[in-house]
């Protein structure tokens, strides 16, 4: 037999189909063993998916509701900003609100008969003077103490409108180079100046706007719709809609518009509110008041006691004075109030609002996260290292065979990777699994009927490739010290 | 060669006209741990030729194992040069130590280190795919090889479904799968039994007289020498004594030397 002469070549490249089904073989028998990895990856995944999940239904659920609340929402601004007692500070308020609110301006103008070109002064300096403590409030507290000392907000303007202690705190703000003033110091001083000036006429506004408002509940009297009283809620419970279609008439007449649309939407709201204050004080009004009539309406959660009426003592008091159809029906609205305000105050606490901005996953969510990848990767890792020691002799007799590190680099990364994508798909679903359980227990129907299928489709492929990547990362140096495994191991006895 | 030669037999006479596969040629290997030095080569000379069969003996510690991952390809030695058919492996990179290993040499381990996930088939054609042998090809050189092993009724088999013989088989089949020059054969009995050890010694008999396939054979097996043309003892990182296995006498299941490496299997 002829020997042909030895020609040394660089070894042929093995290509990517033959290497990946090579340690598809491999990962099928070493399954169980794999399982251990992978429950990593799965807990990880499962954890950022059930985060990601959790932060889209509640975005899509508060969206939904607040779609639906729309209307409830404009109404209750209507009655919060027409009907309750406005001091002036609730007025500068207002006034800087207004800035922003296309319209609102002009309504002000139209209540408190102040010229608009008042009322838009009104409104700059009330800008001003909130821009100036927000920068005072925003301080660190040494800046603050060396600018100001310990002086209260309510105090500054007095502090400040003498000259020399002006000079003075300008002198130190121009040394404390990280601080921008709020505002050129020449206008920063007018608005300081100007403090007291501009406290007396918004005093004055807010003035005017009570006596409008006083007006308006004159006026309902003088139409004499049947009470004689200028109790608004009471109007809108009691009245029947002949005497409801008078009152809009009259408000707006006054100035005000809103749709009758809205107007239903407060009605129900204040025939809600005005029934819960109603069992409250038929319950506190009661005769038999007993001690745990006391503990009953101290308790925070009356409300929700109240809504279930399930307590035969409550109802026992409340039959005295309604009739069953009268309870069944305030024990309705109550609920259903009640059901909306938990799933918004669910919603408001799941998603993070930081002036306005919306972001999928909280500070404290995302450190956790990164705590649990590190964990994850550390722990891919170990396994990895531990899977290439107990398979030192494979890996040694496999470079015996002619196997290149970088095959073997392969070999492991494409398992890694497989790893990954299986733990990323189960974590996915187990993470998805959970986290609508858990978001049905907070809201209930909504999550169905708001599902943001999008959302959650792209937070599954971002957790898929979450797991391949982690998985991947971890695997990058076990696969290298095992690529770098010197053959002559195969060699070695046990 | 030094004066004080360890040939007990007319090298020149042995050596004429027969082309050299191995050379190593003042091969030394120190490991350095620390402080301390091993010397695990002191310096080995030795020519194997073509189409030989060569026995390599020695005591544990002795560097035979050193010495053999020389010659294999699979560790470099501190001083010196390793040559296979004058190519010398220091000036080989990676890409082209493993082309070495792939189709140049085949190599038997102890323990058969088969692939335990793989079939018998899968294990002899492992070998094919790293040298770019695929398909159908691929698996009727491997059914080949797994009958010139008698276990071609077994291809289907896993490591684990089969004896230590059958497995070592195997593991011959797959030493051959890309018709290497050089076999490198690590103990390759010493996990036998009698009668599985006798079916590879036949196996490696045949191959090295009727394919001229050059043979390396670390063992302690007697059988094995009867079968090969010299004997090469490694004492203390070196080479202590080689002898042509016609010159040597086995009685009573021990050799007729100090050995003490006597078959643990009989």
């Amino acid at each position: 037999m002829e020997i042909p002469v030895i020609d040394v070549r660089a070894q042929h490249r093995i290509p990517m189909g033959k290497a990946f089904s090579l340690c598809l073989k491999g990962i099928a028998h070493r399954f169980l063993r794999s399982l251990l990895t992978l429950m990593v990856i799965v807990l990880a995944v499962a954890f950022f998916m059930s985060l990601l999940c959790e932060s889209f239904f509640a975005h899509a659920v508060g969206l939904g509701i607040d779609a639906e609340n729309l209307q409830e929402r404009s109404s209750q601004r209507f009655f919060a900003d027409w009907f309750e007692m406005v001091t002036p500070i609730d007025m500068a308020k207002r006034l800087v609100a207004a800035a922003s609110l296309p319209g609102r301006p002009a309504e002000i103008a139209a209540v408190t008969k102040a010229s608009p070109a008042e009322v838009d002064a009104l409104i700059a300096g009330a800008t001003d003077e909130a821009k100036i403590m927000r920068f005072f409030t925003n301080l660190d507290a040494g800046s603050r103490a060396a600018l100001v000392g310990n002086t209260a907000n309510e105090d500054l303007y007095a502090l400040l409108t003498p000259d020399d202690a002006w000079n003075d705190f300008s002198g130190k703000l121009k040394h404390l180079y990280a601080l921008q003033p709020p505002m050129p110091m020449a206008h920063f001083r007018a608005v300081i100046l100007g403090h007291v000036d501009l406290t007396a006429r918004i005093a004055t506004l807010a003035g005017a706007w009570q006596q409008a408002v006083i007006g308006l509940g004159e006026s309902v009297a003088e139409a004499d719709l049947g009470h004689g009283r200028t109790d608004y809620q009471a109007l809108f419970v009691r009245g029947d809609s002949a005497q409801l279609a008078q009152f809009y008439t009259l408000i707006k007449v006054r100035g005000f518009s809103e749709s009758p649309d809205d107007i239903a939407l407060v009605h129900r709201q204040l025939a809600v509110s005005a029934r819960q204050q109603e069992v409250r004080e038929r319950l506190q009004s009661d005769a038999a008041h007993t001690a745990w009539h006391t503990q009953f309406l101290e308790d925070p959660a009356i409300d929700v006691k109240m809504a279930s009426l399930n307590d035969a003592r409550v109802v026992d008091v409340l039959e005295q004075h309604w009739t069953q159809a009268e309870l069944a029906q305030v024990s309705r609205l109550i609920t259903e109030g009640d059901r909306r305000r938990t799933v918004e105050r669910a919603v408001d606490d799941r998603v993070s609002q930081d002036d306005g901005e919306k972001s999928l996953l909280s500070s404290r969510q995302a450190f956790l996260l990164a705590i649990s990848f590190v964990v994850c990767m550390v722990g891919i890792s170990n396994a990895m290292l531990m899977a290439i020691t107990e398979r030192f002799r494979e890996i040694a007799t496999m470079k015996c065979l002619g196997a290149t590190d970088g095959f073997i680099l392969n070999q492991f990364l494409i398992e890694a990777a497989i790893q990954g994508l299986a733990g990323g798909v189960a974590g996915m679903l187990i993470g998805f699994v959970l986290s609508v359980l858990k978001c049905t227990a907070i809201f209930g129907t909504y999550l169905y009927v708001y599902f943001p299928l999008l959302g959650v489709a792209g937070a599954g492929c971002i957790c898929v490739a979450a797991g391949v990547l982690l998985s991947t990362l971890a695997s990058i140096y076990p696969s290298w010290m095992a690529s770098r495994m010197a053959p002559m191991e195969a060699m070695r006895i046990e | 060669m030094s004066t004080d030669s360890p040939m007990d037999y007319d090298h020149a006479a042995y050596a004429k006209g027969k082309p050299i596969l191995v050379r190593a040629h003042r091969v030394k290997k120190t490991y350095i741990r620390g402080a301390e030095t091993t010397y695990a080569l002191t310096g080995i000379d030795l020519e194997i030729f073509r189409g030989e069969y060569v026995c390599v003996m020695g005591p544990s510690g002795s560097g035979k194992s050193t010495f053999f991952n020389m010659i294999g390809g699979l560790d470099s030695p501190s001083e010196g040069r390793v040559f296979i058919d004058e190519v010398d492996m220091a000036q080989l990179n990676a890409h082209e130590l493993a082309f070495l290993r792939c189709r140049k040499i085949g190599y038997i381990f102890q323990a058969y280190n088969l692939n335990t996930v793989m079939t018998a088939l899968e294990n002899v054609m492992l070998p094919m795919t790293f040298a770019g042998v695929h398909g159908d090809e691929a698996r009727a050189r491997g059914m080949a090889l797994l009958a010139r092993v008698g276990l071609a009724d077994r291809w289907s088999h896993r490591p684990k479904q089969m004896s230590g013989g059958q497995q070592q088989r195997t593991a011959i089949a797959r030493a051959l799968a890309n018709r290497p020059s050089l076999l490198l054969c690590d103990e390759p009995t010493a996990n036998l039994d009698f009668a599985s050890g006798g079916e590879v010694h036949r196996i490696l008999r045949d191959l090295n007289r009727d394919e001229g396939v050059t043979i390396i054979c670390a063992t302690h097996d007697h059988k094995m020498l009867k079968v090969s043309n010299r004997l090469v003892e490694i004492e203390n990182g070196r080479i202590g004594r080689i002898r042509l296995s016609q010159d040597i006498t086995i009685h009573g299941g021990s050799l007729g030397s100090d050995d003490e490496g006597g078959d643990a299997h009989e």
